[in-house]
């Protein structure tokens, strides 16, 4: 069986006046049905792009992405206007993705009234309190603003509005970054029940890895553009083999105060996507970095069984052979 | 006597609308060298408790309606504006949440921390003054030689920690960090947070670190105190807090929260949102949000029990000699 969404060497650049910006530098994934796929890295690393350049926000520069099995890539207007009832997306700040002058309801009707998927003022009505009650919003805020609602409520609207035309395949772009704890919590398990109710498939972006391991099949981490790796959740967390991907799960504060892990200081910030210089991207902060990882990119392999790695010592490192 | 002893502060915003009550009867202490963690969601009162700290509530519409604030023993809500100047930026230091915004853009950042401390050392050159801020850059990891770049020409962690170098220059003997993290990525996020936990043990500052994430405080604090709608719900050692949680709501804030060394297949959030601080609940403020709530709950305000030493609760659940 081939996969439900295929990503063949996906190239995105944007041209800076300081020369070519590689956001995305040439990844390849592919995600089953019905499955998450957490998609993790730092701010700048190219995921927000990602996701924006699968579902045809942005125009790919290179690469494939092939979706039930036809390639999408370049597809024309009334093709992407077919594509938007099967793929959908969740922007991370509820703040500004939302108009502030339409009504909850008229945010949720909006794609429902440009795909003429209803054809009766009723039915409309029906569908879009349908679409409120799906995600946990009261029917009195329906002729609220979104000024008047609190961060969990406006992102609930944006799962409505993401889900208004029955998609298949949903971008989820950090939707609980800018939310408190409690209200994560509930925004996660709703979309978490949204799934296992209508079968979706999710792309989950986000730079908070204790989120995806909840919530994803795999995980792909991300490094300036480029896939430094990806295996299932469970082996993620316990054979991390990347030092990047190894960094990050140490720096994330633990509130187990008995069990404090060594952690793994990195050294300076993300170096520049503009005109990367050849070899490893992540060699400049790495500690195990050497000359080879300076001069030459490292390759995909795949490491252990289904796990991905992209580092020239990553055996030495581990201690496999 | 404590460095810091805020007794029963009330903070009210007085507006058209209505009246907040953002900080409705909190204590709290804290000796030299601590570092108290103040946990809340957003719109708990953990900002404008630091700000009445300060004095930089906006008035109007804020207003320090009641209690006291003892800095070194001498009460603050009351001292003069230039009283308080003296003492701001000197003895007690606050670093913002957003270094984007908190630096001015137009001034190279050796300038802005040189300013802090020609202002608050009497007779100091400038030429002083700029070696100083030199100093300080150099302390939070920053080349010197970057003294005359501004702020856009540096990343976010970078900022944080020009921020830090401005807060610090004075040595103050009590810092407020509101949220100081919260911008920044996670790992950027453990870079900062080890520079803080080193500078604060090298200048001996006594810290509040202001913050929504556990895991921060887990990290850097002695003390915690939880905060819930303009109240301390509970607040004891990290230890108590972390290993004895009491009040339901600090319970449900450890349950919300994805835990990387455990398998979970749902988050157990708490139920509803937080109450209009212009429009709070009878009796508890979490009592329409607790799984635990009784009669008397949405009725009376629960008294702060103590159920071990330092460890306070403010619950009715603990009402007869501490137990559940």
């Amino acid at each position: 069986m081939s996969a439900y969404l295929e990503v063949k060497d996906l190239k995105k650049y944007f041209k800076t006046p300081r020369g070519m910006l590689h956001a995305v530098d040439g990844l390849n994934f592919s995600i089953e049905k019905g499955h998450t796929l957490g998609v993790v890295g730092e701010s700048g690393c190219g995921k927000s792009t990602l996701g924006r350049t699968i579902i045809g926000l942005l125009d790919a520069t290179g690469g494939q992405v092939i979706f039930e099995g036809k390639d999408i890539t370049n597809a024309d207007k009334a093709e992407r206007m077919e594509l938007r009832k099967k793929m959908q997306i969740i922007f991370q700040d509820p703040f500004s993705s939302l108009n502030p002058r339409m009504t909850v309801s008229e945010a949720i009707a909006e794609g429902l009234i440009i795909h003429k998927v209803c054809k009766t003022k009723q039915e409309l009505d029906q569908r879009v309190s349908e679409l409120m009650d799906t995600v946990g919003l009261a029917e009195r805020f329906t002729m609220s603003y979104p000024h008047e609602l609190d961060g969990g409520r406006r992102q609930r609207i944006g799962i409505a509005r993401a889900l208004a035309l029955n998609p298949g395949f949903v971008v989820c772009d950090e939707p609980v970054s800018a939310l408190d704890v409690s209200i994560q919590a509930q925004i996660l398990n709703l979309m978490q029940d949204l799934q296992e109710e209508k079968g979706l498939t999710y792309m989950f972006i986000t730079h908070d890895l204790s989120v995806v391991k909840h919530i994803s099949n795999n995980i792909l981490v991300m490094y300036l553009g480029q896939l430094v790796e990806t295996c299932e959740s469970d082996e993620l967390f316990e054979h991390t083999l990347h030092p990047y991907t190894k960094a990050l799960l140490s720096a994330i504060p633990t509130t187990d105060i008995d069990n404090r892990k060594q952690r793994i200081l990195m050294q300076g910030e993300l170096s520049s996507p503009i005109n990367p210089a050849p070899g490893c991207r992540f060699a400049p902060r790495c500690r195990y970095a050497e000359e080879r990882c300076k001069m030459e990119n490292p390759v995909i392999e795949e490491v252990l069984p289904g796990h991905f790695v992209a580092c020239h010592r990553v055996r030495e490192i581990n201690d496999m052979q | 006597m404590s460095l810091l002893d805020i007794k029963n502060l009330h903070v009210h915003y007085i507006t058209d609308d209505g009246t907040v009550k953002a900080v409705n009867g909190i204590d709290l202490t804290l000796e030299e060298g601590e570092t108290l963690g103040l946990v809340g969601e957003t719109g708990a009162g953990k900002t404008t408790t630091a700000l009445s700290i300060m004095r930089l509530i906006p008035d109007p519409p804020g207003k320090i309606v009641d209690g006291q604030i003892f800095f070194k023993g001498q009460d603050l809500s009351t001292l003069g504006t230039i009283a308080m100047r003296k003492i701001r930026g000197d003895q007690i230091a606050m670093i913002f949440q957003d270094p984007m915004t908190a630096l001015n853009p137009v001034i190279p950042v050796g300038d802005q921390i040189a300013e802090v401390v020609k202002l608050h050392t009497d007779g100091i050159s400038m030429a002083d003054a700029v070696k100083r801020a030199a100093d300080m850059l150099e302390i939070v990891g920053i080349d010197s030689g970057r003294m005359g770049e501004y702020p856009h020409q540096f990343s976010g962690g970078m900022k944080q920690r020009v921020v830090i170098a401005i807060a610090l220059a004075c040595n103050p003997e009590l810092l407020i960090a509101d949220e100081p993290t919260t911008a920044l990525d996670v790992t950027i996020q453990a870079q900062v947070l080890e520079l803080m936990n080193g500078l604060k043990q090298k200048f001996n500052t006594a810290m509040i670190m202001i913050t929504h994430d556990l895991g921060v405080v887990a990290e850097i604090c002695d003390k915690v105190a939880i905060m819930y709608a303009g109240s301390i719900v509970e607040s004891g050692s990290l230890r108590q807090i972390f290993k004895d949680t009491r009040h339901p709501y600090t319970k449900g804030l450890f349950a919300s929260i994805p835990d990387l060394n455990h398998k979970i297949h749902r988050l157990t959030p708490i139920d509803g949102l937080m109450p209009d601080p212009a429009n709070l609940p009878e009796g508890c403020a979490f009592s329409p949000r607790c799984p635990h709530a009784t009669d008397i709950c949405h009725k009376e305000a629960p008294e702060k029990i103590e159920v071990e030493p330092g460890h306070i609760v403010c619950c009715h659940l603990f009402r007869k000699g501490g137990e559940e």
